[in-house]
């Protein structure tokens, strides 16, 4: 009835109207197959598209960025990060580790200000980023973690041990805690018959204050009298008075919890008034803060998760490009940001998307089987909280070594 | 233990003192409140660190202290010639160009922390690769090392020479002139320019001396040490009153005695806020500090 026969109006017209409705019914019936074949069809590419979209899912360009402290009082740590993610970024892009994807890494400076940092957490939240990295210092991850929170953005730390920071599910923290990591220096002063112990700490700092309240707390456990502390601020330039009444406790052993400067000067003082007793520090000493002290920093013992060249093949090789990349030796800040790169890099091949909640599943699940870094192998993040053990580092003739 | 803390407030005092003196003098006779000061105590340490980390040389303490000196002084120097000179002479009253001194001062300081942070990424630092020691006395329970003897000596044979050099010189009779009142010193012939360049000059070495000498005593600074001293360094000022020399000296000592003795006897975040609260008890009383003078406004 259709065979070459031209549709036209005039040749419509030509048929008696119940032949019309029934060609409208027709038509209409035709039409809407057509459609609904034409939108299956492009329903099935979009899924096929899409189901290969998913399958590698990741964009060409993945933003991470990363607020730290590169310059004012915790710079020391903030630089010392930088270094690492700038290494891991590096590895990852020409590895081909995330396919055809690269990691496009930046940073901003807080400044060691936590109103900077809060002010940049807020740029941060609507910058798109797969990943948020968090500033070193306590204070400032401590302001910046509710804004990301609220955004639920994904989000690692490095450093910033204090509480307040794991407020979320989408938060990681690669670092150990150093409340955590104490213990082992106590045990090391077990080990060398030590009965008493006073520390110094920075009072005014989230972090050494947890860890004076581990020593105050844990010295027993290992053969210890805890005979006293003494806190002094972050802006004490002058430790003299505080050495003195350390001294006047008649410790067999001094925990120095303190940073920077602070840490060079009591170890110089400690020794200048005689004291020849055991001295046991913080991690933060092991960056070239005793370099300038000569023999009298010889034998100052303090736990780190990570001692340069470590013990695995992959800190090893990590030591040497990094000694060849920046012509200094890596501390444990470069490998716990270096590691926390590569545990964001093997979350996003697992999720295969920056979505947040897949990312954030995906890390939870990289973190509980463990994976291989430079602290060592098998590393876990637990409820977002890394696990590591402690090792001790000893100051020797300028240098730190892993104590034996 | 007591002999201790006293042996450390003597030195902390001394210490106080080579940082405040400079910044009471400028104040005091040409109303520059000079917050720069701080920082150029660090940076004088710093360009030592600078030196001997680049020559791998150890310089003795003379020469450090000389390096100190003259970088201090000249760092100074150049601020008043280029910068609070300018604003003096382009503001419309004293009252503006000390606010507008203060706020420069804040700047260039911030400049000077900003160079010392790059090389040392805000790491501490030392002034030599080899620790210079000195031989500690053990007196009675307190341990002094020369180093500490030398500084105290060091202070107050600054602070008596300054107190005679400004007391008997015809500069320090200019000086006296131009902090009593500048548009009648400048009338009588007194030349301000070179008043001003000699005050900042003198006021830039000891900050410079300062640093150097605390570095080694301390064993490291950091690039915000100079910030941190200078707040010790300016109650000391205010609380022995602006422009006295001896009023410094005496405010410097209150200060440390106080600070030791809080960080003796108390936990350590109570140092900062007692002996500032001294100092408002005393300004409560003597608003012109122990030894200031009232200052005469002409209109």
């Amino acid at each position: 009835m259709f065979a070459n026969v031209e549709f036209s109006e005039g040749s419509f017209l030509m048929f008696n109207r119940g032949t019309q409705s029934r060609l409208v019914r027709v038509a209409a019936v035709g039409a809407t197959s057509m459609c609904l074949i034409a939108t299956g069809c492009f329903m099935v590419s979009s899924s096929a598209a899409a189901a290969k979209k998913k399958v590698t899912g990741l964009p060409k360009v993945i933003k991470i960025h990363a607020i730290s402290d590169l310059t004012g009082a915790a710079a020391l740590y903030g630089q010392a990060e930088l270094k690492g993610w700038d290494l891991a970024v590096k590895q990852i892009n020409s590895s081909g580790l995330l396919g055809k994807s690269k990691i496009d890494f930046s940073t901003s400076d807080d400044t060691s200000s936590s109103t900077v940092a809060a002010g940049l957490a807020s740029q941060a939240v609507n910058g798109k980023y797969a990943v948020v990295i968090s500033a070193p210092a306590s204070a400032n991850a401590v302001v910046e973690a509710p804004i990301f929170s609220k955004a639920h953005q994904v989000t690692v730390f490095n450093q910033a041990g204090s509480s307040g920071v794991l407020i979320s599910p989408y938060m990681f923290r690669l670092t150990p805690t150093a409340a955590n990591q104490y213990p082992a220096a106590l045990q090391y002063l077990q080990s060398q018959n030590v009965k008493s112990v006073a520390d110094i700490y920075l009072d005014d700092n989230p972090t050494l204050t947890g860890v004076d309240a581990v020593v105050a707390s844990d010295a027993s456990t290992y053969g210890l009298t805890d005979v006293g502390h003494v806190g002094i601020t972050s802006t004490t330039t002058d430790v003299t008075s505080a050495v003195t009444t350390i001294l006047g406790f008649k410790p067999g052993a001094v925990a120095i919890l303190l940073n920077g400067a602070a840490a060079a000067s009591v170890v110089s003082q400690l020794r200048a008034d005689g004291f020849t007793g055991q001295i046991i520090a913080y991690s933060s000493i092991g960056v070239g803060v005793l370099s300038g002290l000569g023999a009298s920093a010889n034998g100052v013992v303090w736990p780190s998760d990570w001692i340069a060249p470590g013990t695995t093949a992959t800190s090893i090789k990590f030591a040497a490009s990094f000694q060849k990349a920046y012509g200094v030796t890596a501390t444990n800040y470069s490998a716990e940001s270096f590691d926390s790169m590569y545990f964001i890099a093997y979350a996003l091949k697992l999720a295969g998307t920056t979505n947040q909640v897949k990312l954030k599943n995906a890390m939870t699940t990289v973190g509980e089987k463990g994976f291989n870094g430079v602290l060592s192998n098998g590393i876990k993040v637990i409820d977002g909280q890394e696990i590591a053990s402690a090792r001790l580092a000893v100051w020797v003739n300028g240098a730190a070594a892993i104590l034996k | 233990m007591v002999l201790g803390q006293f042996a450390n407030a003597f030195v902390l005092g001394a210490i106080y003192v080579l940082i405040a003196i400079g910044l009471s003098l400028c104040w005091g006779t040409l109303n520059i409140l000079n917050l720069a000061h701080g920082p150029v105590f660090m940076f004088s340490a710093f360009i030592c660190y600078y030196i001997t980390s680049h020559t791998h040389d150890n310089l003795n303490l003379a020469l450090l202290l000389l390096i100190g000196i003259v970088v201090g002084a000249l760092i100074e120097f150049f601020l008043d010639a280029v910068i609070f000179r300018t604003i003096r002479r382009r503001s419309a009253n004293a009252s503006q160009a000390e606010m507008s001194t203060l706020l420069a001062s804040i700047g260039a300081g911030a400049i000077l922390v900003a160079i010392a942070e790059g090389p040392t990424e805000g790491a501490a630092f030392t002034v030599s690769p080899s620790p210079i020691t000195s031989t500690v006395h053990h007196i009675g329970g307190a341990y002094i090392s020369n180093l500490d003897i030398m500084i105290v000596v060091f202070a107050l044979g600054m602070i008596v020479s300054l107190a005679l050099w400004v007391q008997h010189s015809r500069n320090g009779r200019a000086l006296r002139a131009v902090a009593f009142d500048s548009e009648t010193s400048g009338l009588m012939g007194i030349n301000q320019s070179r008043v001003s360049a000699l005050t900042l000059l003198f006021s830039g070495a000891s900050a410079g001396a300062a640093g150097v000498l605390l570095a080694v005593v301390l064993g490291a600074l950091s690039p915000l040490s100079g910030q941190d001293l200078l707040l010790d360094a300016f109650a000391a000022v205010v609380l022995g009153g602006v422009g006295s020399v001896w009023g410094t000296l005496i405010g410097a000592y209150i200060l440390a005695g106080g600070t030791t003795y809080i960080t003796a006897t108390t936990n350590g975040s109570w140092a900062d806020a007692v002996p500032f609260g001294i100092i408002i008890c005393v300004l409560l009383i003597r608003p012109n500090g122990l030894l200031g003078k009232a200052r005469v406004d002409r209109a």
